[in-house]
């Protein structure tokens, strides 16, 4: 609906609009009164009643002359004259009333003429015609007469005075001699009184026909000349004329009036079109101008938020990069100072004690005396912020009672306007410092969108200081967290071997102990140690690549590893080429076996390798390996230090095994007698040499079990 | 926002401009009609070939023009007898267009049997008469019917009872032919309409002014000469062969005189002008179709034409005719009886 409602101007335009429409209605209907069509009308009508007067005055003419032969073309004439008459009687309107009146009073005169004129025409087509029919008959019947009489006696009198009277009414009519008329009058009484006279020679009824016929022309001749002269002589062309000079005066002075009407009609016109055209301008000039301002109102903002948007994205690359808080908050005080344009800028923490804030930060002329000055909770501009919590924009600080001048007076500057916010731990609305600027530079002071900004910065601050203190206690969570990582890593291996070895419910004791940090004491447990040795492999790695030597050893273990877990041991532990391997009570005493057994495939799988090797590694086809085993009560348990710890067998069987293994022949397997008891016949087993052990005084039993034999006696 | 305004006001200006477009292509309606072919262009030229203009008697021409619907309606208005006072007399009772335009009575008898002033003249040609009655007191057709309506001794009428006696059977075809339907101005439009068609083109003496000179005899041929050399064709002349100028009875000798008991109807034209000259002068008659209307003259004096001639030449020119004359004049005049709707009359 308010889009609808009109201001007051707009009224006004529309009501002079209205008025400028009636004006110009009102004119146009002004400068169209005269119409152009009843004006030909009446010009044509006065144009025919012209030329049918003028032909009337020729028809009478030829009529009087002879030359017409009837008078219907005067007839049409006298017609159209009324006809045309009656047309003008309806005078154009636009001539008005004065126009009308006397335009009126010369058509009445007019009419009143051509009314006496045709009066005067019937007269003469009468009188001419009577006339005529006296010219023509009258020579005739004279001659006749001569003609008849002359022959006879005393003719000669009549005959001179007919053809006297003949030849002079004949004069008489060529002629405008009124005197004679009498005279003849006389002439034609003086026959007719001797009319009986002349009663032998002529008939008195042809003689009075004569005569009738010579005062015909006597009595009609002069008439008929006045009236042709009268007819000729009617002014009705003047009269025309003047009609005309009547209507052309009105006429022109309607057209007069209407030019008057239609100049300002297209005065009216233009003024209006301008005047619509000026509202149209000025209608799309208030447009541009609100679109510019528009424009420049969003570039100004898209500037300025552009510039922000930079001093932000340096903050958040400092507090995301920079883990020093230190350094932070000084780029967040830089920036801050920079993109406000203030003249200085501060920041102050809150102490530990809560009550007191602390300059950690100052940028400006006065920084130096100020670095470390505390200020009371509640005291100045920074106090009072810090107290409430709420951000202040002052715009003249001397104006305003919370304004402390003392540290003006302090540093030496001079503090104009100025901005606090304050800073707030994240999670807590708790306030931790406050951020200041001081004194715009080259504007008063700052405004609303500064602040705005100005908060954000705090809110960065704030975000590098909890990042400062998180990282802190996230540093100090990871060491622990490391330490308790690398237990439980070596918990896991342990209770893996132990599990081999050790009875499942003692694992589970060993690893709830774990938890308690227990160290094993160890268990004493029969066991089968096998060691094998590859002969003078330390020799060949030298020459060869350590690729090389890898990839063999990988290849080489693993396959050991196979054939030992396959026999139900467990891989101990590598000692370079070397491998200790436990084999474990199970269900029955046969660990030994399944050690002998072990080495005996291990010595098979070998000569497999050797054979496959004998293409691709030329150099490693001669190796050869030792493999040796004892059997008896070895002490299992978890040996190493506090942080590497390992599950292991120790003890002087463990040595023995490892002495027997020295001793064995390539290619062979040495087992102890203990090993070779517990055998029994299961494998063949051939005596050799007994060997000196350390730490034993006698010397050891060893038995050499070949593969061969070995897998034949199976 | 911006975009959807601009695009509304796009959608205003095509539909203006379509508005705009739409008037201009309608426009074509008014465009101007080419002019139609008038009355007077669709009627051939009369063609007086090498006897042009200058002849004193010029042919009739044939009827052209007309509504025939309003000529119809005209006839029948003609023959009805409600137009007079006692629903007894119509045009034609007096005007009995069998026996040539007139009723053969010396004077005519109006309602209740009264005798009229003059003799009625025929309704021939009429309407080639430059004035109406013998007097001329009425300028054209339509005011001469005011004469014999209001006539007591005529039809002795007046205008509102004759429309309330047509009313009932006229109302309907007025309205069909007249906007206005029935009244005055049109019950009078349709009788002049009628004697508008009431002309007798092509007479013997028509034919021969058109060139067949065998159209007439050689009696007639010299009555014709006759009727030039005497000067009857001094008055009687044009297209009706009279009845355009007024003449004095006894313009060269006094007809009254002789004949004797002058009435108020022989002073003729001064009845209307009361001017002195106009004394005893009376329109010149149409000699068209004469031979069929007799008796002669405003008072029907002259029973015959060889009369009338007689008198004619006596009073008017002073002459004496021979009976030879006579014969031939009167021979030619016979020749002027021309045909109505194609048959003679």
């Amino acid at each position: 609906m308010s889009r609808f409602r009109l201001h007051a101007h707009q009224y006004a335009i529309i009501l002079v609009m209205l008025a400028a429409f009636g004006l110009v209605t009102f004119l146009y209907y002004k400068s169209e009164t005269v119409d152009y069509r009843d004006h030909e009308r009446f010009v044509t009508e006065l144009g025919l009643i012209q030329a049918a007067d003028a032909r009337l005055n020729e028809y009478v003419l030829r009529l009087r002359s002879g030359t017409l032969a009837n008078v219907d073309p005067l007839n049409r004439d006298l017609e159209s004259l009324r006809l045309s008459l009656d047309a003008l009687a309806d005078s154009p309107t636009f001539l008005r009333q004065a126009g009308l009146a006397a335009v009126g009073k010369q058509l009445r005169a007019l009419r009143e003429l051509l009314k006496r004129k045709e009066a005067l025409v019937e007269r003469f087509k009468a009188e001419n015609a009577n006339l005529q029919t006296s010219l023509s008959y009258f020579p005739v019947l004279v001659r006749q007469i001569i003609e008849r009489a002359e022959p006879k006696a005393g003719a000669s009198d009549l005959v001179q005075s007919l053809y006297g009277l003949l030849r002079d009414v004949l004069l008489f009519n060529l002629n405008n001699e009124q005197t004679m008329e009498a005279e003849l009058y006389a002439r034609v009484l003086s026959l007719e009184s001797h009319q009986a006279d002349y009663e032998g020679l002529v008939s008195p009824r042809t003689l009075e026909n004569a005569l009738v016929q010579a005062r015909t022309i006597l009595k009609i001749k002069p008439a008929v000349d006045g009236l042709v002269e009268e007819l000729i002589g009617l002014p009705a062309p003047e009269y025309a004329e003047r009609l005309a000079q009547a209507y052309n005066r009105y006429y022109e002075y309607a057209l007069r009036t209407t030019n008057f009407y239609r100049l300002w009609l297209y005065i009216a016109c233009v003024v209006l079109l301008l005047y619509v055209a000026w509202l149209i301008i000025r209608h799309l000039e208030r447009r541009v101008a609100m679109a510019t301002a528009q424009v420049e109102g969003y570039n100004e903002r898209l500037k300025r938020q552009l510039r922000d948007l930079q001093a932000m994205g340096a903050v958040s690359l400092t507090v995301s990069s920079v883990m020093d808080v230190e350094k932070v908050l000084d780029t967040i005080m830089d920036l801050s100072k920079e993109v406000m344009g203030a003249e200085a800028g501060s920041l102050l923490l809150l102490d530990d004690t809560g009550d007191k804030l602390r300059f950690h930060v100052a940028k400006g002329s006065a920084a130096d005396t100020l670095k470390n000055v505390t200020v009371e909770m509640g005291q100045g501009m920074v106090g009072h912020v810090a107290a409430t919590g709420r951000p202040l924009l002052v715009k003249d600080a001397y104006q305003d009672n919370r304004f402390d001048p003392s540290y003006d007076r302090l540093s030496g500057f001079q503090t104009r306007s100025m901005m606090t916010v304050p800073l707030r731990a994240k999670e807590q609305e708790r306030v931790i410092g406050v951020l200041q600027v001081i004194n715009k530079r080259h504007l008063p002071y700052f405004d609303e969108y500064d602040l705005h900004l100005f908060e954000s910065f705090a809110a960065q601050a704030s975000v590098a200081l909890e990042n400062a203190r998180l990282y802190a206690r996230t540093k100090a969570i990871a060491e622990d967290l490391r330490a308790t990582l690398e237990r439980e890593r070596n918990l896991t291996i342990e209770k893996e071997k132990m599990g081999k070895f050790i009875p499942k419910d003692v694992v589970d004791e060993i690893s709830r102990n774990r938890e308690k940090q227990l160290a094993l004491g160890g268990r004493t447990i029969c066991a089968s140690v096998l060691f094998s040795d590859i002969k003078g492999f330390t020799r060949l790695s030298e020459t060869l690549d350590p690729h090389e030597v890898v990839r063999f050893l990988n290849v080489y273990m693993t396959a050991m590893t196979e054939i030992i877990e396959e026999e139900g041991g467990i891989v101990d532990k590598f000692i370079g080429d070397g491998i200790m391997a436990v084999f474990t009570d199970r269900r029955d005493r046969d660990h030994a076996l399944r050690a002998a057994r072990a080495g005996v495939c291990m010595q098979r799988k070998l000569g497999e390798l050797r054979d496959q090797w004998q293409a691709s590694q030329p150099e490693v086809c001669g190796l050869q390996m030792r493999v040796g085993i004892n059997t008896g009560m070895v002490v299992a348990g978890n040996i190493g230090s506090q942080t590497r710890m390992d599950y292991t067998v120790v003890g002087d069987n463990v040595n023995v095994a490892s002495r027997i293994e020295g001793a064995c022949q390539p290619g062979m397997v040495y087992v102890s007698a203990a090993t070779q008891e517990d055998i029994g016949d299961r494998l063949e087993a051939i005596r050799m040499d007994p060997i000196q052990v350390k730490n034993r005084v006698q010397p050891v039993h060893i038995y050499a079990i070949s593969a061969e034999e070995g897998r034949a006696r199976r | 926002m911006a975009k959807q305004t601009s695009t509304r006001s796009s959608w205003a200006w095509l539909l203006l401009f379509a508005v705009v477009f739409a008037l201009l292509g309608l426009s074509v309606l008014l465009f101007p009609e080419p002019p139609t072919l008038s009355v007077e262009e669709g009627v051939e030229q009369q063609d007086v070939g090498e006897f042009g203009r200058d002849r004193p008697i010029q042919p009739i021409p044939p009827p052209a023009g007309l509504d025939t619907e309003k000529v119809a309606l005209g006839r029948r208005l003609f023959h009805e007898t409600r137009f007079s006072a006692d629903g007894a007399v119509a045009c034609a009772t007096c005007h009995d267009l069998a026996r040539g335009g007139v009723d053969g009575l010396p004077r005519s008898r109006g309602i209740g049997g009264a005798e009229g002033e003059v003799n009625a003249p025929t309704v021939f040609n009429a309407v080639f008469n430059f004035k109406q009655f013998w007097d001329g007191r009425a300028d054209n057709l339509t005011d001469q019917m005011e004469g014999p309506i209001h006539n007591p001794k005529e039809l002795g009428s007046n205008w509102p009872d004759i429309l309330k006696r047509l009313e009932p059977d006229y109302a309907a075809v007025f309205q069909r032919l007249y906007p206005q339907g029935l009244s005055v101005d049109n019950v009078k439009d349709a009788i002049v309409a009628f004697q508008q068609s009431l002309v007798t083109p092509d007479s013997s003496f028509d034919r021969y002014l058109r060139g067949d000179l065998d159209a007439l005899t050689e009696k007639q041929r010299l009555g014709y000469s006759r009727f030039l050399t005497l000067g009857c064709i001094k008055c009687h002349q044009g297209v009706g062969v009279g009845g355009n100028m007024f003449q004095r009875m006894g313009a060269k000798n006094d007809y009254f005189r002789d004949r004797g008991s002058e009435t108020q109807a022989d002073l003729g034209r001064f009845n209307v002008t009361g001017e002195e000259f106009d004394r005893y002068r009376f329109k010149v008659p149409s000699l068209r179709n004469v031979a069929l209307t007799a008796p002669y003259f405003h008072d029907g004096s002259a029973k015959t034409l060889e009369q009338a001639v007689s008198v004619m030449a006596r009073y008017q020119l002073a002459r004496e005719l021979s009976d030879l004359e006579r014969e031939q004049l009167v021979a030619f005049l016979g020749s002027l009886t021309g045909t109505y709707q194609g048959k003679p009359l």
